[in-house]
This record gives structure tokens, sequence and C-alpha cells, in this order.
């Protein structure tokens, strides 16, 4: 974990919503793109970032690539800290009353 | 008369199409290790998974030369290297490789010594022998390469001193 807090742009808010509405599951970098149209020379920088505070942890998804047949996709997911700085930055950007994104 | 025209350029261009289409995931490919070999070692093994995965995960080829050209903007932003930096590598990255098609195509002699110039204080280049046969072109080539990564080590040493992972 690092003291540096990522800088709030409006891509890194996108992918913050992205993966708190996938909290439990986690989440591949090639299917936050999808889901919010950041292309991967913007996502994966802000996936990097995001990692090194601390905000977020990432795992290989299960299977050997022999088996899969594939290379492993890595699998993005929030941590309680990047939950909690997270929603606090929202709560900063979006006016009172508003339906967060991850309140479903 | 036109019409023999109308189909040769038909088959050139299904030709080059085809042969383009053949590259593209070669090309793909590259890029991610181009990438790949941007970011510090430890972390090479994880994007260069990660990166072949994700490209994968889609359907098309010229998406995925996107995607992977993509990565390639990510890995220059993860390691702080400059859109500046990147041009003066990309700079002697191409002189290097001109020099190297040089070999292949004219099968004359490789200079380095545009590379002398701003960035790389050393001056590299290669002894002048027109007598040289294909094996010894082949071999000529294999220096060159080895030499185009020393030359790629230091320019990235100078620009980032002791922080360099390469």
């Amino acid at each position: 974990m690092s003291s540096d807090t990522p800088r709030m742009t409006g891509p890194t808010l996108k992918v913050l919503g992205e993966l708190m509405s996938s909290a439990l599951l986690g989440i591949s970098g090639a299917d936050i793109s999808r889901a919010t149209g950041i292309q991967s020379g913007t996502l994966y920088p802000i996936l990097i970032r995001l990692e090194k505070a601390g905000w977020l942890s990432s795992e290989w998804e299960a299977g050997d690539p022999s088996t899969l047949g594939r290379p492993r996709k890595r699998h993005y997911k929030m941590t309680s800290l990047g939950t909690h700085a997270g929603k606090a930055a929202f709560h900063e950007l979006v006016p009172a009353g508003g339906r967060l994104i991850w309140q479903s | 008369m036109a019409v023999l025209k109308a189909i040769l350029e038909g088959f050139v261009s299904k030709l080059v199409a085809d042969e383009a289409k053949a590259m593209l995931p070669m090309l793909s490919q590259w890029l991610v290790r181009n990438a790949v070999s941007r970011l510090p070692k430890d972390q090479r093994e994880r994007y260069s998974e990660e990166w072949t995965a994700d490209l994968l995960s889609y359907s098309g080829e010229i998406v995925r030369v996107f995607r992977a050209m993509g990565f390639v903007c990510a890995a220059i932003q993860t390691s702080q290297l400059s859109i500046g930096h990147f041009v003066q590598l990309a700079v002697v990255e191409v002189t290097i490789m001109k020099a190297i098609l040089v070999v292949r195509i004219q099968r004359a002699p490789i200079q380095f010594e545009r590379l002398t110039s701003g960035l790389i204080r050393s001056r590299y280049s290669l002894e002048q022998r027109p007598w040289l046969k294909d094996r010894e072109i082949d071999n000529h080539l294999i220096v060159a390469l080895k030499l185009m990564r020393k030359v790629r080590h230091i320019a990235i040493m100078n620009l980032f001193g002791s922080n360099v992972h390469n």
C-alpha cells in the first residue's frame, strides 16, 4: 500500500464505478474496457496506479493456461481501502441524492 | 484492356490485403512484446500474460492491433517515459532498423554514425566489408541486432540513470 492518492480523473472514476459494481466477482481489464469504453492505453496506467495505492487487488483467474488453452486473465477487485476511498471520491463529486453506480 | 487492368488490380489488391491480414497477428504480438519490454523486469511476465489474454478476448485483428498499441502507451506511461523520450527512442530504433534493412536488401555496410547526435554519445559503426558472403551477412545482421539492444539500453540509461529496469 502506498500513501499516494490516485488522481480522480473522469476515466479513473469510471473504472472505480465499474469495479465497485462488480465488487465480489472481480473483473478483467478487457471487460472494464468494454463496460466503460476506456481504451487500453488509458485503462492500464489507471489500474496500475490504483493497485499501487492499495485500492485494488488482482489475481489470476482459476485454471492452468495449458488446460484453458489460452493465457490466464487477471481479475481486479476493490480492496476495502479502495471501496471507502472510492465512495468518498464519488460523494465529493456526485450531487446529494444522486444514485451511485454501485448501489443497486 | 480496361477489363484486364481491373482484374489485375483486383488480384493485386487481394494479395496485398491477404498479406496485411496475415501480418496483423504478428504485429499485435510484436507490440505486446515491445510494451512488456518497457516495464520493470519483475512485472514483465505478469503483463505479458495479462495483455495477451486481453488481446485474445477481442475478436478482429485490427481491434487487437489498436489495443496492443494502447499497451505500448500504457507501458510508456507506467515507466514514466515522456512522449519526448519515446520519440527520441523511436528515432534511435528506426535508424537502426533502417540500417538493418540496408544490410538485408542492398547488402551494403551498416553505418551507425547518425546515432552519435545528442542522445547517444558513444559512436558505433560496423566495418565496411563489401566482399561479405551470405552467411557473413547473416552474422552481420546478428551483430546489428545485438547492437540495437545495446544502443536502446544506453539510450534508456541516459534518460533515466539508475532508475532503469531493463
